[in-house]
């Protein structure tokens, strides 16, 4: 029974949750099992291009992957499956329906949370202001932060060409605008959002923060990515950036410069809350869940089912936020606990009740506009309302495709 | 029942043709079939079926349902700004990253030629690059590019210079790109023709000498001749990795920024894996792949008549 996945911790700390999946698997299934490692990206080219040959027979990945494969017809329903688990009622609602596709489910959930604006309190302080609510008073407040605190830049968000994260942040202000960038229609898709609010999005996200005459991030890292994101707000050089629970427990590694001082920073200094929305807008983000699923071509489809019920179980996903506390701080089921210990961190609680799953289409022909014209909106090559009239007319032209 | 002597038979010949055919060659065959079977399945067919699927509309999610589009995935090239683009970058980034490999290749292997102090560490360790994983380098140039605490933005700083994301900058991304290609295979390039030079007989300089010769006529008439063949492997291998590389810019800018390193190798991954148009991704390898034939013929027919 092969398992490929891309999320147990890879680092030199005892592997508690992958220990207590095996244990909880091998008191269950007979069929021994094999764990590959491959990151997401890997996972998503060798699954879509091999599901067929059978193997692996257990797929762990991100909301999006899900899509692809059931599209794919590489996913196989588990909704008979499920009946005998005696946890299945405690998984949250919200978590659930995101596995499921025309009434069927394709997976379980194990991890979850919601993106949110990570704050540096210490800052918002010293300037005497308050979290912002919108988008109006997040930038008024970036660029004082800008003129007045040294050493600190306002912001930060993903800006490199092909960036999942890049997607994930710019989606996270689609959905505060509506509940689903396509909504089905018929047998097609119809894109649910105008014009304008997409060119609102890019103005306050994109043009406001690299190319404005003020600009809220340092144009010098235009075109980076998380591999500058998270580590700067971690090493105490952005005072916002959007982020998910990941961050609560990276206090170690090559890109963190001092462990104590990281660590003073998200104990003491770090506040969460809702993403600032613009004109219209209201509280909503980006949803993500993740999924552990098996293939429709395994031969051993009844291992598969063991390596999911154990994997997706309360007991494997306790032991998950021992070692991997960021994955179990928003749990996906009633009987998992979760691993906020510090009450600066108790807003993504909040958060993840507002956050909204991907829609069922294929992402990849979406993706590309975006990028381009993200990118030549920061750049500030082209004006952000123009792009999103083109955006517009883009993935309006998708909906036959998606 | 009449008998007849075979070797008076007029099938004789053919009967012996087939006996040595048998015990000769008929071993040849099976010593190689193996080899023929394996390449046949990791090369042949693969190859075929990339040139197949490059006349059909394909998606990646349902690779079973093909639609024959006859010419049209490559008239949808012609329209195609980003084709357009990414085939130029790739031809640019080859013949200036090629060019500099060589020229700087060929330098640096004269110097190593020479009984200079060192010679021997420097020619072991200018290897590393080339060994070096192309991740592993790419990281390295990224680090040395982070605004703040990267080296050569340190650098910059002290010199009162600009500092920036350089990746990230339009009109300096795709230079970097050659930079890598260069840093990675100068070394390469030098040990092959430091080898090809060092094949080369020390009477025929002496005898250059003692006609006249200085050393620029030595080089241009002796050692130029003589390194040309290995100088066509070379640069025909290199044509063909760089024209094809993938992941030195997938992992460094991924095309961006505003597609100013785009190339095509990228273009086909993100139209076959991201769009999922597989079919138009194969048109667009097919168009790779012909124009590597081409160069590689033309290019290896020049120098044979050289």
């Amino acid at each position: 029974m092969l398992f490929w996945e891309y999320t147990f911790p890879n680092d030199d700390s005892p592997p508690i949750w992958k220990d207590t999946f095996k244990e909880n698997y091998n008191a269950r299934g007979d069929a021994p099992l094999t764990i590959g490692r491959f990151s997401y990206e890997d996972l998503r080219q060798k699954f879509l291009t091999g599901a067929r040959t059978g193997d692996p027979d257990v797929i762990e990945g991100v909301l999006a992957h899900l899509t692809e494969y059931i599209k794919a017809g590489h996913l196989e329903p588990l909704d008979d499956r499920v009946e005998e688990l005696d946890y299945f009622d405690g998984f949250v609602d919200s978590a659930l329906d995101a596995m499921r596709y025309q009434g069927k489910l394709y997976g379980l959930p194990y991890t979850g949370n919601g993106r949110a604006l990570i704050y540096r309190m210490d800052v918002l302080e010293e300037l005497g202001q308050e979290p912002p609510e919108t988008a109006q008073e997040f930038q008024e407040i970036g660029r004082l932060i800008n003129k007045e605190v040294d050493g600190i830049q306002a912001y930060h968000n993903c800006t490199k060409d092909g960036s999942v994260r890049a997607f994930q942040e710019w989606m996270s202000h689609v959905y505060q605008h509506t509940d689903q960038l396509y909504v089905p229609e018929g047998d097609a898709w119809a894109l649910n959002i105008d014009a304008d609010t997409l060119g609102q999005i890019f103005d306050n996200w994109y043009y406001q923060v690299w190319a404005a005459d003020e600009p809220l991030g340092n144009p010098d890292q235009l075109g980076t990515g998380w591999q500058v994101n998270d580590p700067g707000y971690l090493n105490g050089q952005f005072a916002f950036i959007e982020c998910g629970t990941w961050l609560r427990g990276w206090t170690t590694g090559t890109n963190i410069n001092d462990t104590d001082a990281t660590a003073t920073l998200l104990n003491e200094n770090t506040g969460v809350g809702h993403l600032p929305y613009g004109d219209g807008g209201s509280k909503g983000t980006f949803l993500e869940v993740k999924p552990i699923m098996m293939n429709s071509h395994s031969d051993q489809k009844d291992a598969a089912w063991d390596a999911i019920a154990t994997f997706a179980s309360p007991d494997t996903m306790n032991a998950m936020g021992e070692d991997s506390p960021g994955n179990a701080m928003t749990p996906v089921h009633d009987e998992v606990e979760s691993t906020i210990d510090n009450e600066n961190w108790e807003p993504f609680v909040d958060v993840f009740k507002t956050g909204r799953a991907l829609a069922k289409v294929g992402w990849g022909p979406v993706r590309e506009p975006f990028y381009r014209l993200m990118q030549e909106v920061s750049y500030g090559k082209t004006d952000p309302y123009k792009a999103g009239t083109k955006l517009h007319e883009e993935l309006t032209a998708l909906e036959s495709e998606l | 029942m009449a008998t007849q002597d075979i070797s008076s038979s007029p099938l004789s010949p053919y009967v012996a043709e087939f006996k040595r055919f048998v015990s000769d060659t008929w071993l040849g065959y099976a010593m190689v079939l193996p080899a023929v079977i394996m390449l046949g399945a990791i090369i042949v067919y693969p190859t075929l079926r990339g040139i197949q699927l490059a006349f059909f509309e394909v998606s990646l999610l349902n690779p079973d349902q093909m639609t024959f589009v006859g010419l049209s995935n490559f008239g949808q090239m012609l329209s195609d700004a980003t084709f357009k683009s990414a085939l130029w970058h790739t031809v640019l980034l080859t013949a200036v990253a090629v060019s500099l490999q060589y020229l700087l290749g060929l330098g640096l292997a004269l110097a190593l030629k020479e009984k200079v102090p060192g010679a021997g560490f420097f020619r072991s360790a200018s290897m590393i690059t080339w060994v070096l994983p192309g991740i592993v380098m790419v990281i390295i140039f990224r680090f040395l590019v982070q605004p703040d605490f990267g080296p050569a933005n340190i650098v910059l700083a002290k010199l009162g210079l600009e500092t920036t994301y350089w990746f990230g900058r339009p009109g300096v991304a795709f230079p970097l790109i050659v930079v890598m290609h260069v840093w990675r295979n100068v070394p390469f390039y030098a040990i092959a023709l430091m080898a090809a030079m060092k094949s080369i007989p020390e009477t025929q300089y002496e005898a250059a000498r003692l006609d006249g010769a200085g050393p620029l006529q030595a080089f241009r008439y002796i050692t130029l001749p003589q390194i040309s063949y290995v100088s066509m492997i070379m640069i025909v291998l290199h044509v063909i990795f760089t024209f094809n590389n993938f992941d030195i810019v997938y992992l460094s800018t991924g095309g961006g920024p505003l597609g100013n390193t785009e190339v095509m190798s990228t273009y086909i991954y993100k139209q076959a894996f991201e769009q999922y148009a597989l079919g138009y991704g194969a048109s667009m390898a097919l168009v790779m792949l012909i124009i590597m034939m081409a160069f590689t013929v033309v290019y290896v027919r020049l120098e044979a008549r050289d």
